[in-house]
């Protein structure tokens, strides 16, 4: 207060102008609608992002075994055949994890009344279709070729395996990344801010399709000594998906914030973890080769863990995040090329 | 203005459910083969206020079937109904300055839709309780108390309803294609078609849709798709008392907008401006626009909205990138691979 004695008059005009100034931009009113969400919040639950894990270690399988029966002739033939049976049982809670989430179950096959490719819910679907087809055509082979298929085992024993194969490469990666795009689709900021979402489960699903398949051929018989491609494989695909989390994150911004709040940071904090685990024991496994078999199984069991606490956690968070109205009004908020309306 | 809205679009049917927006928007006026010439004069036809007149006249006549009619009726249902011919877009402009935040628009809409009650609830945010637009709740007055520290309490009002975007989030995301463009340009949700996977709930940027609880579908307003057929406004603005809410052919509300926006700021609301009126870069404009005199949080609607498919394909490219990328990584491993069992 002491402009008020000391300063010239005009000095105290101009002071006491700016001082009107301030408490004009004070008299801004609060919004009164702060605490009530601007959006809707998604219906998707549990049964989504089971969906999205089981679709996503079918996935990821069926790449594995289509390069493995590409790629690697007959060197790897346990694990071409694992992988393929892997990802028709990942296959089978699928349809109808993805029938009970809708709200009229009986209607499910009204997503395949057209092909619209501007959802991708629709070509998820489709996907689904002619992913589920494929490796349920290549583990019916499979038993046909052992000999094990009452019915129709000369005719599919015919089938090329090469080409079915590689037929069935493109649903499967679709499959892989597709839920990630779905989510990053809609307007909850947690997963539409980064275009990272669907590259994020694509090496999800990758890694946890290897993990599956690698955990089931340790329990089958092993692997012989040496660097083995699941190991390499495991190790990439996990390296891979973390720095891709971790770009998703950056990316994201103060729309990831949800992520890490509640219990849902404990997922996001498990995922991370799990993946982290994962990778050590890998790497153990090659240091150690007589734990070999022990260091491989709780690496495939920890990758799995981290697939299932990734998609719970990313699922979890679209609730919380449709709820934050700060978070939807920064989202929303006039960018380039998106001025919106308004008299600012 | 309104001419050429008696008739045409009498034979048209919903039924055939294959109307979606590409062909309600390329079938011409008068392009329908079909269509019975048009028994009205389009000038006598043209009514004081939109629609307010039936422009299906036959329809009174269908209802009351003579013996002769019965076997072409019966034979109707075989054969697939032409989609509706295009109609000029109707649509909604709610003009906040007007609105007295009074409700009768939520409660009109409540009965004629037959919404069920949202239960007997306390907000304790000011005298508004229903909060925000749901699957039972299809017009929201927005009753927005604002503290001023030196002028005391203000109230804003805003009717909210769907915003039935020309480039629709919910209509693009609908994976079953029970959401369409009517006839009247209005987005729609076909509730025979619709299987509740909420993917509209998800993409909506303004919060509109919901999935009910009762039969598991999606639900918002449909600009009273009933009326209209019959000639009616809809129910919220006939029931307005203070016309707040305007109903009629988009073009002509969108002129009556911008007249209004620029007497609203000669009479010293120098604030007020157009929501939604015109296209905003990434989001187009859309049919249900409103005039608002504060930033648009204050009516808790978004500022710029997303819309969520312009970003589609970034997203797809990304996933396919690592895809394909770590793929390849996975078989240059098997090559390189000495080989196991």
């Amino acid at each position: 207060m002491a402009w008020e004695i000391g300063a010239p008059p005009d000095q105290q005009r101009r002071r006491s102008d700016r001082d009107v100034r301030r408490s004009a931009a004070h008299e801004r009113p609060r919004d009164a609608y702060r605490d009530i969400p601007i959006l809707q919040r998604p219906t998707w639950n549990h049964e989504v992002a089971a969906y999205f894990y089981f679709g996503g270690i079918s996935a990821g399988s069926a790449v594995l075994g289509s390069l493995s029966e590409l790629f690697a002739g007959d060197r790897y033939h346990t694990l071409t055949r694992v992988a393929q049976a892997v990802s028709f049982a990942a296959l089978l809670p699928c349809p109808p994890l993805l029938i009970d989430d809708l709200g009229m179950p009986s209607r499910f096959h009204h997503m395949l009344r057209i092909f619209k490719p501007s959802s991708p819910m629709n070509l998820g679907a489709w996907t689904l279709t002619v992913h589920g087809s494929m490796v349920t055509l290549q583990a019916m082979r499979m038993l046909a070729v052992a000999g094990k298929l009452p019915v129709a085992g000369k005719l599919l024993r015919q089938l090329p395996g090469g080409a079915l194969a590689a037929a069935s490469l493109p649903a499967a990666l679709t499959l892989g990344g597709y839920t990630g795009v779905l989510l990053g689709t809609t307007s909850v900021p947690v997963w539409s801010t980064s275009p990272l979402l669907g590259a994020l489960f694509m090496a999800s699903s990758l890694n946890t399709g290897t993990a599956a398949t690698s955990l089931v051929t340790h329990v089958v018989g092993g692997q012989e000594a040496g660097h083995d491609p699941p190991t390499l494989l495991s190790l990439s695909f996990g390296s891979v998906e973390l720095a891709v989390l971790g770009g998703y994150l950056a990316s994201s911004g103060r729309a990831a914030q949800p992520l890490f709040r509640g219990r849902g940071r404990l997922l996001l904090a498990g995922t991370v973890a799990a993946t982290v685990i994962g990778l050590s024991c890998e790497v153990a496994g090659t240091l150690v080769p007589k734990r070999r078999r022990l260091f491989g199984a709780i690496a495939s069991g920890a990758t799995l863990v981290a697939g299932a606490c990734l998609r719970w956690s990313i699922v979890r968070a679209g609730a919380a995040s449709a709820a934050d109205r700060e978070g939807t009004l920064e989202a929303m908020a006039p960018r380039p090329g998106a001025p919106g309306w308004g008299n600012g | 203005m309104a001419t050429g809205r008696g008739g045409e679009g009498a034979r048209g049917r919903l039924g055939a459910g294959l109307n979606r927006r590409g062909e309600v928007r390329q079938a011409g006026r008068g392009a329908d083969p079909v269509s019975p010439p048009s028994s009205q004069s389009p000038v006598a036809s043209s009514p004081p206020r939109p629609l307010a007149q039936s422009p299906h006249p036959e329809l009174a006549v269908q209802a009351l079937p003579r013996s002769d009619d019965l076997q072409p009726t019966l034979l109707e249902g075989m054969v697939i109904a032409p989609a509706p011919v295009a109609h000029e877009p109707m649509g909604f402009f709610t003009d906040a300055t007007l609105c007295i935040g009074c409700k009768a628009c939520e409660v009109a809409c409540k009965q004629w839709n037959a919404l069920p009650a949202d239960g007997m609830k306390w907000s304790g945010q000011s005298y508004d309780n229903t909060l925000h637009l749901s699957a039972t709740t299809w017009r929201h007055v927005s009753f927005a108390e604002q503290e001023l520290p030196n002028r005391g309490v203000r109230w804003l009002f805003n009717s909210d309803v769907c915003k039935h975007c020309t480039a629709a989030p919910c209509q693009e995301a609908c994976p079953t294609g029970a959401i369409i463009y009517n006839e009247f340009g209005n987005v729609y949700v076909q509730q025979d078609v619709c299987n509740g996977c909420g993917y509209c709930v998800a993409a909506c940027p303004f919060g509109v849709l919901g999935r009910s609880q009762a039969d598991g579908r999606a639900h918002k307003c449909t600009l009273c798709y009933d009326r209209q057929k019959d000639g009616l406004e809809p129910a919220c603005a006939k029931s307005c008392p203070t016309d707040s809410i305007k109903f009629g052919p988009v073009s002509e509300l969108r002129e009556l907008a911008k007249r209004r926006v620029q007497e609203v700021r000669g009479r010293g609301e120098s604030g007020a401006y157009l929501y939604g009126a015109d296209d905003a870069g990434e989001y187009q404009r859309l049919n249900a626009f409103f005039l608002l005199t504060e930033e648009p949080a204050a009516y808790n609607l978004p500022p710029a909205p997303t819309r969520p498919t312009a970003r589609m394909l970034s997203r797809y490219l990304w996933s396919a990138v690592a895809g394909i990328g770590l793929s390849v990584v996975g078989a240059l491993t098997l090559v390189a691979g000495k080989g196991g069992r």
